[in-house]
């Protein structure tokens, strides 16, 4: 079955999750939230939320609890590095390894 | 100064140059918007549309653009958006706009152009050949070339037929100074006939936030499976369906030829203008305004006693190889007057040719002759006489095909 | 058009997880608060950069709302010829 029935007859692309494909798999350390510092967990109150607001992979949910995506997290860090109450910590790779 | 209300319900005769015929035929298509960088001898077209739209004569945007690139850029995303669009220029804005003549193709949208033919330099040179085009044979686009005035202003309507159809830009070709700057006699068809030809242009690409659509992103070399998992082309995929586009194009072009002569009187089904070839054993073979040279050569020729026909390209891209072959395969001899050089090789339509003439069982010798560089006049006389020299050659065994002659004074 | 601020952007994503783009980049977390601040009322045109590869390889793109990509010159030519369009 060849491509032709994709009806496209110019490099026409659609929006898709994962372009780049999982690209947490290019982490070396992932982000972990510490509840009890984590001001919006611990007042159960929609506040700071300044982690998802600087993720550039738009993968932490601006939920209670929050929530990071890991298929897609890079372990850039700027979330741990925002955080007001340092809340998140970047925690090696090889920690999660079974 | 000529007049130009094409208001009119009927279709009537005026004396026009090449570019004035060009402006014409594109507001009688409604053209939507305009972006043309002036540059000689292109120029009185970007003048002429631009007193239309200034006049209200055609209710376009004139887009002022600072480089001939810009021009087919602005032209490219204006067509994206579903306008119908112009531009005209010629060599060095051409050759300026190289690399958008590709992006052009690659994204199959329907502009139109018209290329005054003019020699590239170094050196400068203002007068006409045909290199310019030819030399942007391998982008993508339909190449038709123009014998006279007439054929120039029905040529860009039927561009917008075929390449509205087709999803493939149009190269509108004419002869510099020779067509567009001399005055003929052209009849002028009428808007009501021009608007029942061309239905409206229908995009096949979409900017809607509705539906968001991101085009021409990078492509990777292998087929590749898109979010809802169908698989779609690789680069290579996408450009073999502009190639397919393209050979295929050859019925569409025939079909709004003949469509046009129905609804104007003036027929284009063939890509190919043949001059007393039924029977002949010499074909002069030439491509826009030396049709007329030509013509006058092959009557003097069979006046002679020689059996002389005259085959013109009226479409080059796509490139008519088989009906060339069928055309040619008969003849002795064919002479290919070339207005332009693939340097390190011969002229560009002669090299054609020998290749669609390959594996057609034809015992034609081949002669080429490379004439009219840099305006370089080309009388009937040179060709009869050009056709006379390699038939001597021939008979005498002595032709040789492997250079292209050149008629100058080195 | 009246001021947006870090509170009051919109929660509506116009980026999608998934790019090809360095982690930490600050064009993919830059242009992720401009499609928020203009709340997906945006037509883009992107010259050969980072931004060509945030938007992906072909058939897919993490981008939600339209764009063109345009060779080096003419990405400012978009507009001309959009507009009257």
């Amino acid at each position: 079955m060849g491509t032709r029935d994709c009806g496209h007859i110019c490099g026409e692309s659609s929006p898709g999750i994962g372009e780049g494909g999982k690209t947490g798999e290019w982490r070396n350390s992932r982000p972990v939230i510490d509840e009890d510092k984590c001001t919006p967990a611990r007042k159960n109150k929609p506040t700071c939320f300044l982690c998802w607001l600087f993720c550039p992979e738009v993968t932490i949910s601006k939920t209670i609890p929050l929530r990071i995506d890991l298929e897609y997290c890079k372990g850039c860090g700027i979330c741990a590095e925002v955080c007001p109450t340092r809340a998140i910590a970047m925690v090696d790779e090889e920690k999660f390894l079974c | 100064m000529t007049e130009t209300n094409t208001a009119g319900r009927e279709p009537h005769d005026q004396m026009l140059d090449g570019n004035r015929a060009a402006a014409i035929g594109a507001k009688l298509c409604r053209v939507q918007v305009v972006a043309a960088y002036p540059i000689t001898p292109q120029t009185p077209v970007t003048e002429a549309l631009s007193e239309f739209v200034e006049r209200r004569e055609l209710p376009a945007q004139y887009i002022t653009v600072e480089s001939e690139h810009s021009a087919l850029a602005v032209c490219s995303s204006a067509s994206l958006v579903g306008a119908r669009t112009f531009t005209a220029t010629s060599s060095h804005g051409l050759a300026y706009m190289h690399e958008m003549l590709h992006w052009v193709a690659g994204t199959r949208l329907p502009v139109v152009l018209a290329c005054v033919n003019r020699a590239i330099g170094a050196p400068w040179n203002v007068l006409n050949d045909q290199q310019d085009s030819i030399s942007q044979r391998d982008t993508g686009w339909i190449q038709i070339y123009a014998r006279n005035n007439q054929e120039i202003l029905d040529s860009v309507i039927q561009a917008y037929k075929i390449a509205e159809k087709t999803y493939l830009p149009v190269m509108v070709c004419y002869d510099g100074y020779i067509l567009s700057h001399t005055e003929m006699p052209v009849e002028v068809p009428s808007q009501d006939a021009v608007d029942r030809y061309l239905p409206p242009y229908r995009p096949h690409t979409v900017l809607d936030p509705g539906n968001p659509k991101n085009y021409n992103l990078v492509t990777l070399a292998n087929p590749r499976a898109n979010a809802e998992g169908v698989l779609c082309h690789g680069y290579m995929e996408i450009r073999y369906l502009l190639q397919e586009a393209l050979q295929k194009s050859r019925e569409t072009i025939s079909a709004a030829g003949q469509e046009f002569g129905e609804l104007f009187g003036r027929g284009y089904a063939k890509l190919l203008w043949e001059h007393r070839m039924q029977d002949a054993e010499i074909a002069i073979v030439t491509m826009g305004s030396l049709a007329l040279e030509a013509v006058v050569a092959a009557d003097a020729l069979r006046k002679q006693g020689a059996k002389a026909g005259v085959l013109g390209l009226r479409v080059f891209r796509p490139f008519p190889g088989r009906d060339i072959a069928e055309a040619l395969r008969r003849c002795r001899l064919v002479v290919v007057f070339d207005k332009n050089v693939s340097y390190g090789n011969e002229g560009a339509t002669c090299n054609e040719i020998k290749a669609a003439l390959y594996g057609s069982g034809t015992s034609a010798a081949v002669s080429n002759f490379i004439v009219g560089l840099g305006g370089r006049d080309v009388k009937a006389r040179d060709l009869a006489d050009a056709v006379k020299g390699a038939l001597s050659s021939l008979e005498r065994g002595a032709l040789s095909n492997e250079c292209a002659q050149w008629i100058c004074e080195i | 058009m009246s001021q947006v601020n870090a509170v009051s952007l919109t929660e509506k994503e116009y980026l999608l997880p998934g790019n090809r783009l360095c982690p930490g980049c600050a064009l993919s977390l830059a242009y992720r608060h401009i499609l928020k601040a203009l709340d997906g009322r945006a037509i883009i045109t992107v010259p050969a950069s980072c931004l060509t590869v945030l938007h992906g390889m072909y058939p897919v793109t993490s981008v939600t709302v339209p764009c063109v990509n345009t060779p080096f010159a003419s990405v400012q030519h978009q507009l001309p010829g959009w507009w009257p369009a």
